[in-house]
């Protein structure tokens, strides 16, 4: 399936794409999230097969816990794809040669921490959400911290979300409590 | 105790049951309860905390403080833990429900020994706020190993070393942890 066929098509829209670049270069440090990214049949079938994964916990204490997905293959067709890579050029302003990319569930207990040094240094990070009926007080919202400063990244279904990460940007997942029940986010983490 | 200290695993750690005599345990939790806790987060927690008791204006809590301090005191520390220690940090913290300390070491410039005493009250394991210590492969955390839930009027001690990991588990449901904690120098 095509980029353009699963993208909502306010993405596609040549005006939309300009301001959304504006608004991303004016950020500091530049970032931004578009809601209602997939269409919403394509972003219900996604989840509903991810679900169907058999998936197992990794846990390092001091790092993160979380359960590793496999990579789908439609997750890859879209995260991967030129017409995927010419969108974050032109929002970016960046050429984008190669994507990596993984997928992780997190539910109650679940977390990453700051000091993970695979996630440390520059680099331009993006996430995908799958998130249904998830409250903010449950936790699991990535925040980003600068001098002290925090930028939060709530988790909220179908959002796509860009941070230019700088070296003195550092990122969690912030601790997942009780109230998340059996429920759970996951998300297709991606940086170039 | 000297013994008990040193062979307890995953590292050197020992519960002091009873350690006030129970009337003064729960004079000074009323005492601790009126401090101002102000709430604590970053990646790695979640709680509520004093100032240092040692500031506090609350003749009970300073009548602790004075006592936890004592040369005396550090001398029995000293004893039980091998180490000789010349001063204590002290704060109040509470959990709450969805409060939590993920897996840290509490290594920094002077620490010997932390310490926690518990004044909450009727905690279960169910209801969270355990402490747990993890042991070590490779000169790295590995997994749990010991888990204690927070029993009204004990007291804590461990060694702060490279193998310290540990963390405080989500408090779930209504009941607080209240404790006074801190370092050994």
């Amino acid at each position: 399936m095509k980029f353009s066929e699963i993208v909502n098509n306010i993405y596609l829209n040549k005006p939309v794409l300009d301001k959304i670049k504006k608004s991303y270069l004016k950020s500091d440090p530049n970032k931004l999230v578009l809601r209602g990214f997939l269409k919403d049949n394509i972003y219900q079938s996604l989840y509903n097969k991810l679900k169907k994964q058999k998936i197992g916990r990794i846990k390092i204490p001091d790092r993160f816990s979380f359960k590793k997905h496999d990579l789908l293959r439609e997750v890859k067709d879209l995260f991967e794809n030129k017409e995927f890579k010419e969108f974050l050029s032109a929002i970016t302003g960046k050429e984008v040669k190669k994507i990596n990319l993984e997928m992780r569930e997190y539910g109650w207990k679940d977390y990453t921490l700051l000091h993970d040094s695979e996630t440390a240094g520059k680099r331009i990070e993006f996430f995908f959400i799958f998130a249904p009926n998830w409250d903010d007080f449950y936790g699991g919202s990535k925040i980003y911290e600068k001098k002290g400063k925090a930028y939060v990244f709530s988790p909220i279904g179908n959002s796509f979300c860009l941070i230019n990460k700088k070296k003195d940007v550092l990122g969690f997942l912030q601790y997942i409590n009780n109230y998340a029940g059996s429920q759970s986010i996951i998300l297709v983490e991606g940086w170039i | 105790m000297e013994i008990q200290f040193v062979n307890n695993k995953p590292y050197k750690h020992i519960i002091i049951n009873n350690f006030l005599n129970d009337n003064k345990a729960k004079a000074l939790l009323r005492a601790l309860k009126k401090e101002k806790f102000e709430e604590k987060d970053s990646d790695l927690f979640q709680f509520r905390q004093t100032q240092e008791l040692k500031y506090s204006k609350n003749k009970i809590v300073c009548e602790f403080y004075r006592f936890f301090s004592s040369r005396e005191f550090l001398d029995l520390i000293g004893k039980i833990t091998g180490k000789k220690l010349r001063k204590v940090d002290m704060a109040g913290t509470l959990y709450i429900d969805t409060d939590y300390l993920l897996c840290h070491d509490d290594r920094l410039e002077g620490r010997k020994i932390a310490y926690v005493y518990y004044l909450s009250e009727d905690f279960k394991e169910k209801d969270g706020g355990s402490f747990v210590l993890f042991d070590s492969k490779n000169k790295k955390v590995n997994k749990a190993a010991k888990k204690y839930y927070p029993k009204w009027n004990s007291l804590l001690l461990f060694e702060v070393s490279k193998k310290s990991w540990h963390e405080v588990e989500e408090v779930v449901g209504n009941k607080k942890r209240y404790a006074i904690g801190g370092w050994f120098h």
